[in-house]
């Protein structure tokens, strides 16, 4: 009954909607039954989703109001995971989803602005943790660098300082690749149109990082049933 | 039922969309002199567009390539989205589609 993953930061340009998609076709290339839900206004996802294209199996679904946890909780029941794309500001449609969430990810790139919006949002999840909704039962939290380039001092110092922190950030990053933008273009994904080619590998990485979470064991389950 | 918590914590933010009761139509100052109390109309229930702008769903259906094809062509040719094509099209079934709904939520969010 659980399996949903939100990206969420206030700051917009970090990824979330570029990692949302290519999320959810690597799963889909797997044999899972993903739905990606679209609660960004801008509509990122769903003004790109061909119903006749690679993709065209793997449902978007356009909600960017506070209904969304009615949509999140009848996904659900059919699909896993249910990835939701949020929109770059703080919003009552973002918080509702994150009620609704088993794994918000939190997208920064390496630049000052993104790292504040990312100790933002991480604050705003653990103030929903504090509620009676979510008693028991917390929104796990990680954050992934996106956009990086190899190598560089910044992506360095920005995450040896977020684990000094003690804030959770995933090994696995999603670096700069044109391979995104490109596939974007269709509304696919880099597994979908290059699935040897290095961003497939990449988002191969994190997904494998995430499913080392908690999250595995849910959708496992959910597909036993 | 949300918790109080949760509830402050969704005042404290804005919505993601302007779907918020919209302020009522002001007469204009000519509008103004020139209605006294007894010329006054009845009380109108405001239209669907003055008053609220509606949630929008989603609505997915499966249609021919073809004719998927020759939309998106339609689209580009009159430099409209898909979605205001397709409500256009939804009016002409005599369907109530105010000018609000094809113009949709998009760029009018509060930040």
């Amino acid at each position: 009954m659980f399996g949903v993953i939100t990206l969420a930061t206030s700051k917009g340009g970090a990824g979330k909607s570029t990692l949302a998609r290519a999320l959810g076709a690597h799963w889909f290339a797997l044999g899972h039954r993903p739905a990606l839900v679209d609660a960004d206004p801008q509509g990122s996802l769903a003004n790109r989703y061909d119903a006749a294209g690679r993709l065209g199996a793997l449902p978007v679904i356009a909600e960017p109001e506070e209904r969304v946890g009615d949509v999140i909780d009848e996904l659900r029941s059919r699909h896993a995971p249910v990835i939701v794309d949020t929109a770059g500001f703080r919003n009552r449609t973002t918080i509702a989803a994150l009620v609704e969430t088993d794994l918000a990810l939190i997208p920064l790139k390496p630049a000052v602005e993104d790292v504040d919006a990312a100790i933002a949002t991480y604050d705003l999840i653990q103030e929903i943790n504090q509620t009676e909704e979510r008693a028991g039962r917390p929104i796990k939290i990680v954050m992934v660098l996106t956009m990086t380039m190899r190598g560089t001092v910044i992506a360095r110092h920005v995450r040896s300082q977020l684990e000094s922190a003690g804030y959770p950030l995933l090994a696995a990053e999603m670096p700069n690749r044109v391979a995104y933008p490109e596939a974007g273009i269709e509304g696919l994904s880099p597994t979908t149109v290059d699935p040897d080619g290095a961003a497939a590998r990449d988002i191969a990485a994190l997904a494998q990082e995430i499913m080392k979470s908690e999250i595995h064991q849910i959708m496992a389950a959910k597909e036993v049933a | 039922m949300t918790s109080k918590k949760l509830g402050a914590l969704l005042r404290s933010v804005p919505p993601a969309t302007a779907a918020e009761t919209a302020p009522a139509h002001e007469p204009s100052p000519a509008a103004a002199e020139s209605s006294r109390p007894e010329q006054a109309e009845p009380a109108r229930r405001p239209s669907r567009t003055a008053a609220v702008v509606e949630s929008e769903v989603p609505l997915q259906v499966l249609i021919p390539a073809s004719i998927r094809k020759q939309l998106a062509l339609k689209a580009a040719e009159e430099g409209q989205s898909l979605r205001a094509l397709i409500l256009r099209a939804i009016r002409s079934l005599g369907i109530t589609v105010t000018d609000a709904d094809i113009k949709g939520k998009r760029g009018r969010r509060n930040i």
